[in-house]
């Protein structure tokens, strides 16, 4: 499958500390590939890197060395949601990043609406963002995301403020959010190859069906990046890496990761 | 529970399971003091007890007795304040001012300020119990009481204030008496002319036939309240009152992008002369948004206090001030970290600038019945201008 973000960071200091005179190597040889379409998680202790990977990738940070290819848009969730939202009310807040566009106020009203029917808060479109519990807002913050139509969504901690309850419901959302985006695509293929059936003949039209839906793969919805230190999390994954000591130790599948995980002596 | 189940709110308190309830310091006091140890488990508790932990086994003497603290008082008083700040929007339920556009209300705002300084007592009190009664119509009352209950002790006290200030202590003048030497001369020819004045001209204005009038209303040692200080205070006490009322009025039922985008209108002819419109709507819609956070924050910074189980009598008042300089010192620090992090954020979002960022609508379009009770609501609201504006004219 396609890979929706790639990257090779030799080497990233972060610059709240470089600009106090010290220079601290935080990403070390890190190579990460995310298949597209897929929920893929960053596994790894605190101060492993994680974030400042996901910084990278979002064109927050710039690697001294390396290279970094992410699709494009691309949405990125800050762990804590006070500081994602910006606007007084959840609508405007969700409409904030749409401000760079040139878009009519129907369109503006319809992407809103949409965005935050996906996080299953269209009922709060006017409620105040102080109004609403942590888990709220996380989702508003997807929903600003969301609304820009992302290709790759770049999801930094988002349950580390929240309670149980809480956690579940973003964790379901942003695995609804993959599965409706997939579901999405393997229906244009359909479409697009029985269009391509009915215009040709049978012969040419599989092959023509063969490309669409070769097409269809390399954009293949929307991709997350889930960064977390929560093992219990890996249920919702469809692929994982653990990151150790600034770099990529290792990438697989949850099942292929708890087993790892369990030969590094976790309680899996 | 499990453990993820009692992972902290952003800021706040863990939670903590109920036999853990008591505050450790208590427990580390040593056991000969034993008054005193009462007396901080007392304290702890009821601060704990403000930030939402309902201590078991408290008496209710105990905890008036806490009270006598100031220091917590204060605590107890910011942490028993709404979680929903003063005058931040309110959606539902939908009343007449909801209809009204943001133009509007912002014109009745400025209106209602300028009849308020220009007109007559009785039209005071008149603006004064229709925003009362708008008040009462619009919010729900968990809201308006709260909120007319700490209105109104602000402006009784400035009432009170200015109706025994204004006379009451006369000010420190310098002897207008004339010298002996001169008085003496003075009385000599003087003494006629008086005499002949006291014979023309009437005791008091009751004898040509006019209304009684009494300048001193009431006087009681050094309390004087005469209808000058009386006015003064009605005339203080009546435009905070409307300037803080219907400011919170409009922004209660206007959401706050809609507010801002009117100053941005009402401002754009300014843009022609080289006024940053665009910022300005900016920041006033961050300014709008802060309001909340930098009450959030407050309150975060309280209830940690509140848990640490501070000992206010201890503390005296010069650990109290300390205490206090520290937490706001503390509130400055976190509001501008948490500006910094939304900059990083709004730059993540796409932003590069008010003037290359159009802050988008997202409000549905306004069906056509919508807009018949939107231009309604907007008649009524400027028709009860007009009327005021009048009764000022005419009751003088």
């Amino acid at each position: 499958m396609a890979q929706a973000c790639t990257a090779t960071a030799a080497s990233a200091q972060r610059q709240p500390q470089r600009r106090r005179g010290i220079s601290k190597k935080v990403l070390d040889r890190a190579s990460l590939e995310v298949p597209r379409g897929s929920f893929h998680m960053l596994l790894g202790a605190n101060g492993c890197g994680k974030s400042t990977l996901l910084r990278v990738l979002a064109g927050l940070f710039q690697p001294d060395v390396g290279q970094v290819h992410v699709d494009a848009p691309c949405g990125f969730v800050f762990q804590n949601p006070d500081h994602q939202v910006v606007m007084p009310t959840v609508a405007a807040d969700v409409a904030f990043g749409l401000g760079r566009y040139q878009l009519a106020p129907a369109a503006v009203h319809a992407v809103v609406q949409h965005s935050l029917a996906q996080v299953r808060l269209a009922e709060y479109a006017e409620r105040p963002t102080s109004s609403l519990s942590g888990g709220q807002k996380q989702r508003v913050a997807i929903a600003g995301a969301l609304a820009e139509c992302p290709q790759v969504l770049l999801l930094d901690e988002l349950t580390t403020f929240l309670d149980y309850e809480d956690q579940e419901n973003v964790l379901q959302c942003v695995r609804r959010i993959v599965d409706s985006s997939r579901r999405q695509q393997a229906q244009q293929v359909q479409q697009q190859a029985a269009a391509g059936a009915a215009g040709a003949g049978a012969a040419a039209a599989t092959a023509g069906g063969q490309q669409v839906a070769h097409a269809a793969a390399e954009e293949a919805g929307v991709t997350a990046l889930w960064v977390t230190h929560r093992l219990e999390e890996l249920e919702y994954a469809d692929s994982v890496s653990y990151m150790d000591g600034g770099r990529i130790a290792f990438s697989g599948s949850p099942a292929e990761m708890k087993a790892y995980m369990r030969r590094l002596g976790a309680p899996v | 529970m499990s453990a993820i189940g009692c992972a902290p709110r952003s800021g706040g308190v863990p939670g903590r399971p109920a036999h853990c309830r008591a505050a450790p310091s208590a427990v580390l006091l040593p056991p000969r003091r034993t008054r005193r140890r009462q007396l901080h488990m007392q304290i702890n508790a009821a601060a704990v007890s403000a930030a939402g932990w309902q201590g078991q086994g408290q008496q209710p003497q105990q905890q008036k007795k806490e009270k006598e603290s100031m220091g917590a008082r204060i605590l107890a008083g910011v942490l028993n304040l709404s979680s929903a700040p003063y005058s931040s929007y309110i959606p539902e339920p939908k009343t007449f001012l909801h209809h009204a556009s943001a133009e509007a209300k912002q014109l009745w705002t400025v209106g209602v300020l300028l009849v308020m300084a220009r007109a007559s007592p009785p039209v005071r009190l008149a603006i004064a119990a229709l925003l009362l009664a708008a008040t009462v119509a619009a919010l729900p009352a968990r809201l308006w009481r709260s909120q007319l209950a700490r209105l109104g002790g602000l402006c009784a006290v400035l009432f009170f204030f200015t109706i025994i200030g204004a006379e009451g202590v006369p000010p420190v003048l310098s002897d207008r008496s004339l010298p002996a030497a001169a008085a003496a001369a003075a009385a000599g020819s003087a003494g006629g002319a008086a005499a002949a004045a006291a014979g023309e001209l009437p005791a008091s204005m009751a004898q040509l036939g006019g209304p009684p009038y009494r300048y001193v209303v009431f006087h009681f040692w050094f309390i004087t309240i005469t209808k000058r200080s009386l006015n003064l205070a009605l005339a203080l006490t009546g435009l905070t009152f409307a300037a803080l009322q219907s400011a919170s009025l409009c922004l209660v039922t206007t959401p706050p992008e809609a507010m801002a985008r009117a100053v941005g209108r009402a401002l754009s002819p300014l843009g022609l002369l080289g006024l940053p419109v665009r910022e300005l709507v900016l920041t006033t819609l961050l300014a709008l948004r802060f309001m909340a956070t930098a009450f959030e924050e407050a309150r975060n910074l309280c209830l940690g206090l509140a848990s640490r189980g501070i000992n206010w009598r201890q503390q005296g008042l010069r650990g109290t001030v300390a205490i206090c300089v520290g937490i706001a010192s503390k509130l400055f620090s976190n509001l501008m970290a948490r500006c910094d992090n939304i900059a990083v954020a709004m730059s993540a979002r796409g932003f590069q600038g008010p003037t290359r960022h159009e802050l988008r609508a997202a409000s549905p379009p306004v069906p056509a019945h919508q807009r018949v009770q939107r231009l309604a609501a907007d008649a009524g609201v400027l028709l009860m201008l007009a009327a005021l504006a009048a009764a000022a004219y005419l009751v003088v």
